[in-house]
Protein backbone atom coordinates (compact mmCIF):
# COMPACT_ATOMS: atom_id res chain seq x y z
CA UNK A 1 0.00 0.00 0.00
CA UNK A 2 2.84 2.39 0.80
CA UNK A 3 4.24 1.98 -2.72
CA UNK A 4 0.88 2.88 -4.15
CA UNK A 5 0.69 5.93 -1.94
CA UNK A 6 4.15 6.94 -3.07
CA UNK A 7 3.16 6.50 -6.71
CA UNK A 8 0.04 8.53 -6.11
CA UNK A 9 2.04 11.29 -4.41
CA UNK A 10 4.57 11.43 -7.25
CA UNK A 11 1.78 11.52 -9.82
CA UNK A 12 -0.01 14.34 -7.99
CA UNK A 13 3.22 16.30 -7.70
CA UNK A 14 3.83 15.92 -11.45
CA UNK A 15 0.31 17.06 -12.19
CA UNK A 16 0.79 20.02 -9.86
CA UNK A 17 3.95 20.97 -11.74
CA UNK A 18 2.01 20.82 -15.00
CA UNK A 19 -0.73 22.93 -13.43
CA UNK A 20 1.88 25.47 -12.34
CA UNK A 21 3.19 25.66 -15.92
CA UNK A 22 -0.35 26.26 -17.20
CA UNK A 23 -0.80 28.97 -14.56
CA UNK A 24 2.39 30.66 -15.71
CA UNK A 25 0.99 30.62 -19.25
CA UNK A 26 -2.17 32.21 -17.88
CA UNK A 27 -0.10 35.02 -16.35
CA UNK A 28 1.23 35.71 -19.86
CA UNK A 29 -2.26 37.01 -20.60
CA UNK A 30 -1.38 39.97 -18.38
CA UNK A 31 1.19 41.12 -20.94
CA UNK A 32 0.23 44.13 -23.06
CA UNK A 33 0.77 42.12 -26.25
CA UNK A 34 -2.46 40.27 -25.48
CA UNK A 35 -4.35 43.59 -25.30
CA UNK A 36 -2.88 45.44 -28.28
CA UNK A 37 -2.92 43.80 -31.67
CA UNK A 38 0.06 44.23 -34.01
CA UNK A 39 -0.21 47.48 -35.99
CA UNK A 40 -1.82 47.25 -39.41
CA UNK A 41 -0.83 49.80 -42.03
CA UNK A 42 -3.20 50.81 -44.81
CA UNK A 43 -1.98 53.69 -46.94
CA UNK A 44 -1.03 56.58 -44.70
CA UNK A 45 -2.85 55.16 -41.71
CA UNK A 46 -1.67 52.74 -39.07
CA UNK A 47 -4.31 51.07 -36.90
CA UNK A 48 -3.84 49.26 -33.59
CA UNK A 49 -6.80 47.43 -32.07
CA UNK A 50 -7.07 47.52 -28.29
CA UNK A 51 -9.06 44.75 -26.62
CA UNK A 52 -10.07 43.84 -23.12
CA UNK A 53 -8.98 40.32 -22.20
CA UNK A 54 -10.24 38.07 -19.42
CA UNK A 55 -8.71 34.71 -18.58
CA UNK A 56 -9.46 32.38 -15.73
CA UNK A 57 -8.75 28.82 -14.78
CA UNK A 58 -8.99 26.38 -11.92
CA UNK A 59 -7.52 22.98 -11.20
CA UNK A 60 -8.41 20.47 -8.50
CA UNK A 61 -6.99 17.18 -7.31
CA UNK A 62 -8.11 14.57 -4.89
CA UNK A 63 -7.15 11.13 -3.75
CA UNK A 64 -7.74 8.63 -1.06
CA UNK A 65 -7.19 5.10 0.07
CA UNK A 66 -8.72 2.55 2.34
CA UNK A 67 -8.66 -1.05 3.45
CA UNK A 68 -11.35 -3.52 4.21
CA UNK A 69 -11.91 -7.23 4.54
CA UNK A 70 -9.64 -9.31 2.35
CA UNK A 71 -11.20 -10.80 -0.76
CA UNK A 72 -11.90 -14.54 -0.62
CA UNK A 73 -9.11 -16.64 -2.02
CA UNK A 74 -9.51 -17.93 -5.52
CA UNK A 75 -9.79 -21.67 -6.07
CA UNK A 76 -6.34 -23.00 -6.63
CA UNK A 77 -4.69 -21.03 -3.82
CA UNK A 78 -1.87 -18.64 -4.49
CA UNK A 79 -0.90 -20.26 -7.73
CA UNK A 80 -1.15 -17.89 -10.63
CA UNK A 81 -3.70 -18.61 -13.30
CA UNK A 82 -2.79 -19.31 -16.89
CA UNK A 83 -3.98 -15.89 -18.08
CA UNK A 84 -1.98 -14.01 -15.46
CA UNK A 85 1.81 -14.29 -15.52
CA UNK A 86 3.53 -15.17 -12.26
CA UNK A 87 5.69 -12.06 -12.15
CA UNK A 88 2.68 -9.74 -12.41
CA UNK A 89 0.91 -11.47 -9.53
CA UNK A 90 3.95 -11.12 -7.30
CA UNK A 91 4.25 -7.44 -8.11
CA UNK A 92 0.61 -6.87 -7.26
CA UNK A 93 0.98 -8.64 -3.95
CA UNK A 94 3.98 -6.52 -3.06
CA UNK A 95 2.26 -3.26 -3.88
CA UNK A 96 -1.18 -3.77 -2.48
CA UNK A 97 -2.40 -5.86 0.39
CA UNK A 98 -5.65 -7.72 -0.19
CA UNK A 99 -8.79 -5.72 0.58
CA UNK A 100 -7.17 -2.33 0.21
CA UNK A 101 -7.09 0.24 -2.52
CA UNK A 102 -6.23 3.75 -3.42
CA UNK A 103 -7.54 6.13 -6.00
CA UNK A 104 -6.94 9.65 -7.14
CA UNK A 105 -8.12 12.02 -9.79
CA UNK A 106 -8.15 15.58 -10.93
CA UNK A 107 -9.87 18.01 -13.14
CA UNK A 108 -9.64 21.52 -14.39
CA UNK A 109 -11.30 24.14 -16.46
CA UNK A 110 -10.63 27.53 -17.89
CA UNK A 111 -11.87 30.26 -20.13
CA UNK A 112 -10.53 33.17 -22.10
CA UNK A 113 -12.58 36.03 -23.41
CA UNK A 114 -11.68 39.09 -25.42
CA UNK A 115 -13.63 42.14 -26.53
CA UNK A 116 -12.44 45.02 -28.70
CA UNK A 117 -12.55 48.32 -26.83
CA UNK A 118 -10.97 50.86 -29.13
CA UNK A 119 -9.05 51.38 -32.34
CA UNK A 120 -5.97 53.60 -32.23
CA UNK A 121 -5.46 55.37 -35.53
CA UNK A 122 -2.17 57.00 -36.41
CA UNK A 123 -2.41 59.12 -39.52
CA UNK A 124 -1.31 62.37 -41.07
CA UNK A 125 -3.88 64.22 -38.91
CA UNK A 126 -2.36 62.84 -35.74
CA UNK A 127 -3.31 60.09 -33.29
CA UNK A 128 -6.95 59.40 -32.47
CA UNK A 129 -8.66 56.79 -30.33
CA UNK A 130 -11.98 55.58 -31.73
CA UNK A 131 -14.12 53.71 -29.18
CA UNK A 132 -15.73 50.44 -30.25
CA UNK A 133 -19.15 49.94 -28.67
CA UNK A 134 -20.81 46.55 -28.23
CA UNK A 135 -24.50 47.22 -29.10
CA UNK A 136 -25.63 43.80 -27.84
CA UNK A 137 -24.20 44.33 -24.37
CA UNK A 138 -25.53 47.88 -24.20
CA UNK A 139 -28.99 46.70 -25.30
CA UNK A 140 -28.99 43.90 -22.69
CA UNK A 141 -28.03 46.41 -19.97
CA UNK A 142 -30.72 48.84 -21.16
CA UNK A 143 -33.48 46.23 -21.24
CA UNK A 144 -32.44 44.87 -17.84
CA UNK A 145 -32.64 48.40 -16.43
CA UNK A 146 -36.05 49.02 -17.97
CA UNK A 147 -37.28 45.64 -16.74
CA UNK A 148 -36.10 46.31 -13.19
CA UNK A 149 -37.75 49.74 -13.24
CA UNK A 150 -41.04 48.31 -14.54
CA UNK A 151 -40.97 45.62 -11.85
CA UNK A 152 -40.41 48.21 -9.12
CA UNK A 153 -43.20 50.42 -10.47
CA UNK A 154 -45.66 47.50 -10.53
CA UNK A 155 -44.72 46.44 -6.97
CA UNK A 156 -45.11 49.97 -5.72
CA UNK A 157 -48.49 50.27 -7.43
CA UNK A 158 -49.62 47.01 -5.79
CA UNK A 159 -48.53 48.23 -2.35
CA UNK A 160 -50.29 51.59 -2.74
CA UNK A 161 -53.54 49.77 -3.67
CA UNK A 162 -53.40 47.76 -0.43
CA UNK B 1 3.77 34.18 5.64
CA UNK B 2 2.03 34.85 2.32
CA UNK B 3 1.18 38.46 1.59
CA UNK B 4 -1.89 39.79 -0.17
CA UNK B 5 0.27 40.92 -3.11
CA UNK B 6 1.23 37.28 -3.70
CA UNK B 7 -2.40 36.60 -4.64
CA UNK B 8 -3.70 39.90 -6.00
CA UNK B 9 -1.68 42.31 -8.11
CA UNK B 10 -2.50 45.38 -10.17
CA UNK B 11 0.06 45.81 -12.93
CA UNK B 12 0.52 48.81 -15.22
CA UNK B 13 2.30 47.79 -18.38
CA UNK B 14 3.37 49.42 -21.61
CA UNK B 15 3.50 47.74 -24.98
CA UNK B 16 6.29 48.14 -27.51
CA UNK B 17 6.13 51.68 -28.93
CA UNK B 18 4.92 52.06 -32.50
CA UNK B 19 6.86 54.65 -34.49
CA UNK B 20 5.15 56.18 -37.52
CA UNK B 21 7.04 59.07 -39.09
CA UNK B 22 7.85 61.54 -36.34
CA UNK B 23 5.20 60.13 -34.01
CA UNK B 24 5.93 57.60 -31.30
CA UNK B 25 2.88 55.88 -29.83
CA UNK B 26 3.13 53.80 -26.65
CA UNK B 27 -0.03 51.88 -25.70
CA UNK B 28 -0.55 51.33 -21.98
CA UNK B 29 -2.56 48.63 -20.22
CA UNK B 30 -3.58 47.68 -16.70
CA UNK B 31 -3.93 44.10 -15.55
CA UNK B 32 -5.60 42.74 -12.45
CA UNK B 33 -3.97 39.42 -11.62
CA UNK B 34 -5.56 37.10 -9.05
CA UNK B 35 -3.43 34.01 -8.56
CA UNK B 36 -4.00 31.00 -6.34
CA UNK B 37 -2.07 27.72 -6.11
CA UNK B 38 -4.78 25.91 -8.05
CA UNK B 39 -6.19 28.61 -10.26
CA UNK B 40 -6.21 32.19 -11.26
CA UNK B 41 -7.96 35.05 -13.00
CA UNK B 42 -6.63 37.87 -15.14
CA UNK B 43 -8.43 40.96 -16.34
CA UNK B 44 -6.31 42.96 -18.73
CA UNK B 45 -7.58 46.16 -20.31
CA UNK B 46 -6.14 49.05 -22.28
CA UNK B 47 -5.97 52.34 -20.39
CA UNK B 48 -4.26 54.97 -22.50
CA UNK B 49 -2.00 55.86 -25.38
CA UNK B 50 1.11 57.96 -24.88
CA UNK B 51 1.89 60.10 -27.93
CA UNK B 52 5.29 61.67 -28.35
CA UNK B 53 6.30 63.83 -31.32
CA UNK B 54 9.74 64.82 -32.42
CA UNK B 55 10.37 68.43 -31.52
CA UNK B 56 7.36 68.69 -29.23
CA UNK B 57 8.00 68.99 -25.53
CA UNK B 58 6.32 66.40 -23.32
CA UNK B 59 4.03 63.53 -24.18
CA UNK B 60 0.31 63.65 -24.76
CA UNK B 61 -1.74 61.03 -22.93
CA UNK B 62 -4.97 59.97 -24.67
CA UNK B 63 -7.17 57.85 -22.40
CA UNK B 64 -8.99 54.84 -23.86
CA UNK B 65 -12.62 54.91 -22.74
CA UNK B 66 -14.58 51.67 -22.78
CA UNK B 67 -17.96 52.90 -24.03
CA UNK B 68 -19.66 49.54 -23.44
CA UNK B 69 -18.49 49.38 -19.82
CA UNK B 70 -19.50 52.98 -19.17
CA UNK B 71 -22.99 52.26 -20.57
CA UNK B 72 -23.34 49.15 -18.42
CA UNK B 73 -22.20 51.03 -15.29
CA UNK B 74 -24.63 53.84 -16.10
CA UNK B 75 -27.47 51.31 -16.34
CA UNK B 76 -26.50 49.75 -12.99
CA UNK B 77 -26.22 53.22 -11.42
CA UNK B 78 -29.66 54.12 -12.77
CA UNK B 79 -31.20 50.99 -11.23
CA UNK B 80 -29.56 51.69 -7.85
CA UNK B 81 -30.62 55.37 -7.86
CA UNK B 82 -34.14 54.45 -8.90
CA UNK B 83 -34.38 51.77 -6.20
CA UNK B 84 -33.25 54.23 -3.50
CA UNK B 85 -35.81 56.81 -4.65
CA UNK B 86 -38.61 54.22 -4.72
CA UNK B 87 -37.70 52.92 -1.23
CA UNK B 88 -37.61 56.47 0.18
CA UNK B 89 -40.96 57.34 -1.41
CA UNK B 90 -42.54 54.10 -0.15
CA UNK B 91 -41.27 54.84 3.37
CA UNK B 92 -42.79 58.34 3.32
CA UNK B 93 -46.16 57.04 2.17
CA UNK B 94 -46.22 54.25 4.76
CA UNK B 95 -45.59 56.49 7.79
CA UNK B 96 -48.82 58.58 7.87
CA UNK B 97 -50.94 55.43 7.43
CA UNK B 98 -49.48 53.82 10.54
CA UNK B 99 -50.21 56.93 12.59
CA UNK B 100 -53.77 57.00 11.25
CA UNK B 101 -54.40 53.39 12.34
CA UNK B 102 -53.12 54.02 15.87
Amino acid sequence: MSDWLEKMGVSILKTQENAHEILEKLVETARPTSVFAPPVTAGEYTIITASEVYAGMGIGFGGGGGSGRAAPEKPGGDQPSVEQPATETKADEADLTPGSGVGYGGGGGGMTMGRPVAAITIGPDGVSVEPIADPTKIAIALFTTLGAMALMFSRMAQRSRR
Amino acid sequence: MPRLTDFIRLENTSAEPVIVGDTRVTPQARALVIKFPFGGFIWNRPTAVLVERDGASGAQRIPIVDVTRVSQMAAVGLIVAFSVIIILLAGRRARPRRIHHE
